[in-house]
């Protein structure tokens, strides 16, 4: 018998469809214009930014032409400076150093200024980065949350936009910068002597080959350790979720040996990587130590031929050893831009997705509020009518999960859906949120098709209780709240008191004002729930979706969870998934799905006459939860 | 329309005191110490590859001087070091060249230097770091419940992962850097001095100044940058709301003032960090300012020194550029050195978040053995065998809360005999979770005693007592491996056939078999995703192959529908049997077939008995019966519905 792997830490192999860092591959000037494009929306800053940059470029090419001349003249040729000032080469000196602490304060005042204004445009492309993405993923459909896993979503939000404020505080100005002083001593070295100029030139093809070969095993390499890092990190999260299991059957000392090895693992990587990375900077400090050593001989054959001075010799070394620092501080700046670029190419990825249902944030500025489109919150009556015809739905459309469902909710009235696990009870009331696109069929709201008319309109004046009972972590007047932004703290009040739990509520530690926590962790069950309905009942909705939690809460409190859903569907439409057996009992209509079809519907007394599926259910209900009072009775 | 006046906090978790800088320092170095041996060689390099680096500017200067001899008859003679100077008839080609090929060979000897402290400092970094992860790690193990309830799980990961990333700051971007600063600055500065101290005095000024202004720059920023992560985090943390409650959001409309939140957060963000660079851009340009200014004092006082020649005091022109060269490279260490105070606070702070996390106490281990297997005959483990031993569980007046100052149990007393099966009700918050876990020892009352087999729990080996426990708790928690590993949790050298016999006694193998992969099939967030009832069959199976003296089912049933739960009823029956069994429950189902049923209330333990015994007193047992069954009433008979029925249709 074959011992299982049992490599509970060793994270699963990652699905086809997980995504994967994108391969090495050469800037992508699509996504370069279109990270351009948001720094370009500030022109004038940007154009500032620029002449910064060329400023920059412009003083630090000043300070060795000052050295250089200023040794041409005292020291070299110091005759020629008496010549031309009548005073001794110790004044040219002074001239010479105080020309370079002019430079110096110029260069203070105005490296200040440029900071300021790189981080201005920085930080508001940033924010603008994110209001993007925040707006965008608003407006993408329950599909694409589905797909997707809330941490990488999360990242595009941090690390990739990090990546991408790299690539705009450093990558852009710097660049330029340094292209510029790449010219600039260029040109000063040709004036020195342009032989030599052009011979430093010939060198280039060879370190750029260096940096293409090393730089390409360089980025795989960490590209291996960043993995090996993420499996850390997925192990960590999974030890903590799983905290009480591991504690609980005490296995620490086997996930800790499990650890070890996947540490020992990332580190070797670290090792690999390091060691690509130590081969890689000495041979640019080689390459340039090598030219310099070429420039040395070169120059003294040079100097001897009567071409060039001691001074041009000292211009050029000073300018050849500052091309090659702007060389490999490009080299570093292409770096960080692969980098930005792979967070970029996730962050545009993500933008670029599209919604099959879009809803724009601007398109419900207009129209807000209940305006006369709002489908649900039609005047009139109190319900809304529900109508599915012939609806076909699936996730995926090639296997659909709803077959021609067809059924109508009169207004004010309560329509529970019953049936097992994965029967598409949950994608009924998904869709009449408009929540996912369906393939067949129209769903109709006091009869106008809400495909019709967009999806800010068809939510208005519908609420949700959904199974999670989700809250955001502020306090329980700001959730409940939630429902109606403008309404004032007593309507909150209220709305407790119309659901007959604002004993409760206020009864909690901290009362109203009591921070929730993360998904509302420091509310029991019940109180989540008890918060939920009345985050509902004051949005007071024509339509109510209720997807009623499973968990069994203590008895006192499921009475008055109860008591509190009653007061909350009265007098609306409802759709529920339901799991109570007092929800169901007090349905007007009950429909009965089973494969993504309506088997049976009809109220209670029908279905149990009836006889069929649901009779079958309900006996399996009743057993189970009076199986006690059964035997009591028997006795 | 008034603002969603929602503000977003973090939990991090650390509300206990600092640990104060210099024992900080004293145990990062610590750390670093406790891996010495790695670190020698990286010292070792380093210093090579600067003499080697300081001997390769020596040989460029020597060539300037060489040129200047051979082609100026006013020039000095160059210096040659060690006595090697070559034969005066040999040409100016001949001589250089020579310079040049010593030159080219230092530079590939200092290139091979420093490969090695690059290979040599991670080297002693991955020392140090796996060192502490593992430290870590092995410590958030341990760590009781009551932390995590404290903390966001995002800040724990960060804590292993990012906290001590910063210490792997602290020693490669600090330490080490450090190191290299001091020694580059030793053999520079030793060089410079020895040939012209005024003039390295004068040049060198400026070096102390940048890291004076740089300190005071990190010391005013400091508490900017801090309360600028914190609203990075709690922006973060907005976005993440918005996205796992994007139905919420969605279906109340609410899309337009989650975005206005999440704007004014990045907003408030942009304008932090704005602050920040105004800072920044009155004391960064100095560094490069004195730089230049440095260059300046080196061409007006060396300027004199080499008019003034080598002869009569003052130095050569090759010398000028090896000293030129020199406060290049000084400017680089200066520079280093400053970001180093710049990146201290900020290092400081995750190491100290990495030691307090390694400071919180832990249960105290015992000493005594327990034996852990219920030892049914035949393979050892083997689940379900008739006549397995259960032990005695007593908590003796056990009074306890999560904040001592805030009881949960109220000298809780009650003895349960070995293979007893008792049931806990009460509201909720009435503290059965809290109880239960005092069983298993994750937390320690503070006053009172819970004894297993009549020995108090924290005198046995935590491992040994809870190996003798089997566990189901509420959220059916699976890990993202294969239904094998999973159900071996507890025990990871069990063969298949004694998972397979603990997944068929759950009630799990139905399903498990139409899994693709049966038992190797891969399930949680990366696999197949099982239902509520399944995973709590699975983690039924877990607690069964551990083979537990007692069984613990905090509420097992709780978070599955009242469908799934017929289907685990029977599995939990089965493998409770011969166990000392706990059963949190609000069916009254399962409370009839408990031996015995505890009545908590706040706390206390207001009453205790049978099914049948409870029910014929008035009491809270009685009264909370009595609701449920008015429950049920309400959902009548279905005989009795469908009868009903019927008549009126035929009236």
């Amino acid at each position: 018998m074959s011992t299982l792997p049992s490599n509970l830490l060793v994270a699963a192999p990652p699905k086809p469809d997980e995504e994967r860092e994108p391969e090495h591959r050469p800037l992508q000037w699509k996504l370069v214009r279109r990270l351009w494009s948001y720094s370009f929306r500030y022109k004038r800053l940007q154009i500032l930014v620029t002449l910064q940059g060329a400023g920059m470029a412009a003083l630090l090419t000043l300070t060795p032409l000052i050295v250089t001349e200023t040794i041409r003249w005292t020291i070299e040729q110091p005759e020629r400076w008496r010549e031309l000032t009548g005073r001794p080469a110790e004044h040219g000196l002074a001239v010479g150093a105080g020309a370079a602490v002019i430079v110096a304060v110029i260069y203070y005042v105005f490296f200040g200024w440029r900071v300021r204004s790189v981080n201005r445009l920085t930080e508001q492309v940033v924010v603008d980065l994110r209001r993007d993405l925040h707006a965008h993923v608003l407006s993408l459909d329950m599909s694409f949350f589905d797909r997707t896993k809330l941490g990488r979503i999360l990242s595009r939000g941090t690390s990739d936009i990090s990546a991408m404020r790299a690539a705009i505080a450093q990558v852009i100005p710097r660049t330029l910068i340094h292209l510029l002083m790449m010219v600039l001593f260029f040109g000063a070295m040709v004036l020195y002597d342009w032989v030599l100029a052009l011979m430093l030139l010939a060198t280039a093809p060879v370190v750029v080959w260096l940096n293409e070969k090393l730089g390409a095993r360089m980025e795989h390499a960490y590209r291996v350790v960043q993995e090996s890092y993420s499996r850390l990190t997925s192990t960590i999260a999974e030890t903590v979720a799983g905290i009480r299991v591991t504690q609980g059957f005490a296995r620490e000392r086997v996930n800790a040996g499990m650890f070890r090895e996947l540490l020992q693992h990332h580190s070797d990587n670290n090792m690999r990587a390091a060691r690509i990375h130590g081969f890689y900077i000495p041979m640019f400090d080689l390459a340039s130590q090598t030219v310099a050593v070429v420039i040395i001989g070169a120059g003294a054959a040079r100097i001897a031929g009567g071409h060039m001075s001691v001074a041009d010799l000292i211009g050029f070394m000073i300018y050849s050893a500052g091309f090659f620092g702007s060389a490999v501080a490009l080299a570093d700046l292409y770096g960080t831009t692969l980098q930005a670029m792979a967070g970029a190419e996730r962050f545009f990825a993500l933008m670029d997705t599209k919604a099959a249902i879009e809803t724009p944030l601007s398109a419900r500025a207009e129209g807000d509020e209940g305006g006369p489109g709002a489908l649900a919150a039609r005047a009139g009556t109190r319900g809304a009518r529900v109508e599915f015809r012939d609806v076909t739905f699936g996730y995926d459309a090639a296997r659909p999960v709803l077959h021609g469902v067809s059924f109508a909710v009169e207004p004010g009235a309560t329509a529970a859906l019953v049936g097992h696990t994965g029967s598409g009870k949950s994608s009924i009331v998904s869709l009449v949120c408009r929540l996912y696109e369906f393939q067949r069929g129209e769903i109709l709201i006091d009869g106008v098709d809400i495909r019709a008319v967009p999806p800010w309109m068809v939510r208005r004046g519908m609420a949700i209780v959904s199974q999670d009972n989700f809250l955001f972590d502020g306090t329980v007047m700001d959730n409940i709240r939630f429902g109606k932004p403008g309404a004032s703290d007593e309507e909150v009040i209220a709305a407790c008191e119309a659901l007959g739990c604002r004993e409760i509520i206020e009864g909690l530690a901290g009362g109203m004002g009591k921070v929730v926590g993360e998904r509302g962790a420091s509310l029991s069950l019940g109180q989540r729930q008890l918060v939920c309905f009345a985050r509902a009942m004051l949005a007071d909705p024509r339509i109510l979706i209720l997807d009623e939690a499973t968990s069994a809460v203590d008895t006192y409190t499921e009475h008055l969870i109860q008591s509190a859903l009653e007061r909350l569907m009265a007098g609306r439409t409802s759709l529920v998934v339901a799991h109570r057996l007092s929800t169901i009992r007090h349905a007007d209509e009950i429909l009965v799905l089973d494969h993504g079809k309506v088997i049976e519907r009809g109220s209670h007394g029908q279905l149990m006459i009836a006889g069929g599926a649901y009779a079958r259910l309900y006996d399996e209900f009743v057993r189970l939860s009076s199986k006690g009072r059964g035997e009591r009775l028997a006795e | 329309m008034a603002a969603v006046r929602e503000e977003v906090t973090v939990r991090s978790g650390d509300d206990g005191p600092g640990i104060p800088v210099r024992e900080l320092m004293r145990r990062l170095l610590a750390l670093a110490w406790r891996h010495r041996r790695v670190a020698w060689p990286a010292v070792l390099a380093t210093v090579v590859f600067q003499v080697f680096t300081l001997a390769g500017l020596a040989g460029q200067g020597l060539a300037i001087d060489v040129i200047r001899e051979k082609l100026d008859p006013g020039a000095p003679a160059a210096a040659w070091p060690l006595g090697l100077r070559p034969p005066s008839e040999w040409g100016l080609a001949a001589t250089v060249g020579v310079v040049a090929a010593a030159v080219l060979v230092l530079s590939a000897a200092a290139g091979v230097a420093r490969f090695f402290i690059r290979v040599c400092d991670e080297r002693f970094v991955q020392a140090c770091v796996v060192d502490l992860r593992q430290r870590l790690y092995e410590k958030l193990q341990r760590l009781p419940f009551g932390f995590f309830d404290t903390i966001d799980t995002g800040q724990v990961i960060n804590r292993v992962t990012g906290d001590s990333q910063q210490v792997r700051a602290f020693i490669q971007g600090i330490m080490i850097r450090a190191g290299i600063a001091a020694i580059t600055l030793a053999i520079f500065l030793g060089y410079m001095i020895s040939t012209h101290p005024l003039l390295t005095l004068a040049c060198a000024v400026v070096y102390p100044l940048q890291v004076a202004v740089m300190t005071r720059y990190s010391r005013v920023t400091k508490p900017r940058y801090l309360e600028q992560s914190k609203q990075a985090d709690v922006m973060v943390k907005a976005l993440q709301e918005s996205i796992a409650g994007v139905r919420v959001v969605r279906v109340f409309g609410r899309e337009r003032e989650r975005q206005g939140l999440f704007v004014r957060l990045c907003e408030r963000l942009r304008d932090q960090a704005m602050d920040i660079a105004g800072t920044q851009s009155r004391h960064m340009p100095f560094v490069g300012a004195s730089n230049i200014v440095a260059q300046a004092t080196l061409l007006g006082l060396g300027g004199l020194l080499v008019i003034k020649g080598p002869a009569e005091g003052g130095i050569a022109l090759g010398t000028f550029w090896v000293f030129r060269g020199l406060l290049e490279r000084l400017a680089s260490q200066a520079d280093a050195i400053v970001s180093i105070i710049g990146e201290t606070p900020e290092a400081l702070a995750g190491a100290e978040r990495v030691f307090k996390l390694l400071d919180l106490p832990v249960i105290a281990d015992g000493t005594e053995e327990l034996e852990t297997g219920a030892g049914g005959p035949g393979v050892p483990g083997v689940p379900g065998v008739r006549g397995v031993r259960g032990a005695e569980i007593e908590f003796r007046d056990v009074t306890f809360g999560y904040d001592p100052a805030k009881p949960v149990l109220h000298g809780v007393s009650f003895r349960v005999r070995a293979g007893e099966t008792v049931a806990i009700v009460g509201p909720t918050g009435s503290g059965k979770t809290t109880l239960l876990s005092l069983i298993a020892r994750f937390y320690d009352p503070q006053a009172g005693r819970v004894l297993i087999d009549g020995r108090d729990v924290r005198t046995i080996r935590v491992a040994d007592l809870r190996r003798a426990i089997g566990m189901v708790f509420q959220e059916p928690f699976l890990f993202s491996n294969t239904v094998a590993a999973n159900v071996a949790f507890g025990r990871p050298e069990a063969d298949e056939e004694e998972i397979r016999r603990a997944t068929d006694i759950a009630a799990a193998s139905g399903f498990i078999d139409e899994l693709p992969e049966g038992l190797r099939t891969i399930i949680g967030e990366r696999g197949v995703s099982l239902s509520g009832g399944q995973r709590q069959r699975l983690t039924i199976a877990r607690a069964l192959l551990v083979d537990p003296r007692v069984l613990i089912f905090d509420d097992a049933t709780g978070s599955i529908d009242a469908l799934t739960e017929s289907e685990i009823q029977a599995a939990m029956e089965e493998v409770m049997r011969g166990r000392t069994a706990f059963v949190v429950a609000h069916r009254l189902s399962t409370l009839r077939r408990a031996d015995r049923i505890l009545v908590l209330e706040k706390g206390r333990i207001i009453d205790s008995g049978s099914h049948e015994e409870l029910m014929s007193r008035a009491g809270h047992y009685r009264a909370a019966a009595l609701i449920q069954l008015a429950l049920d009433e309400a959902e009548e008979k279905p005989g009795q519905a469908r009868g009903r029925l019927g008549q009126r249709e035929a009236s």
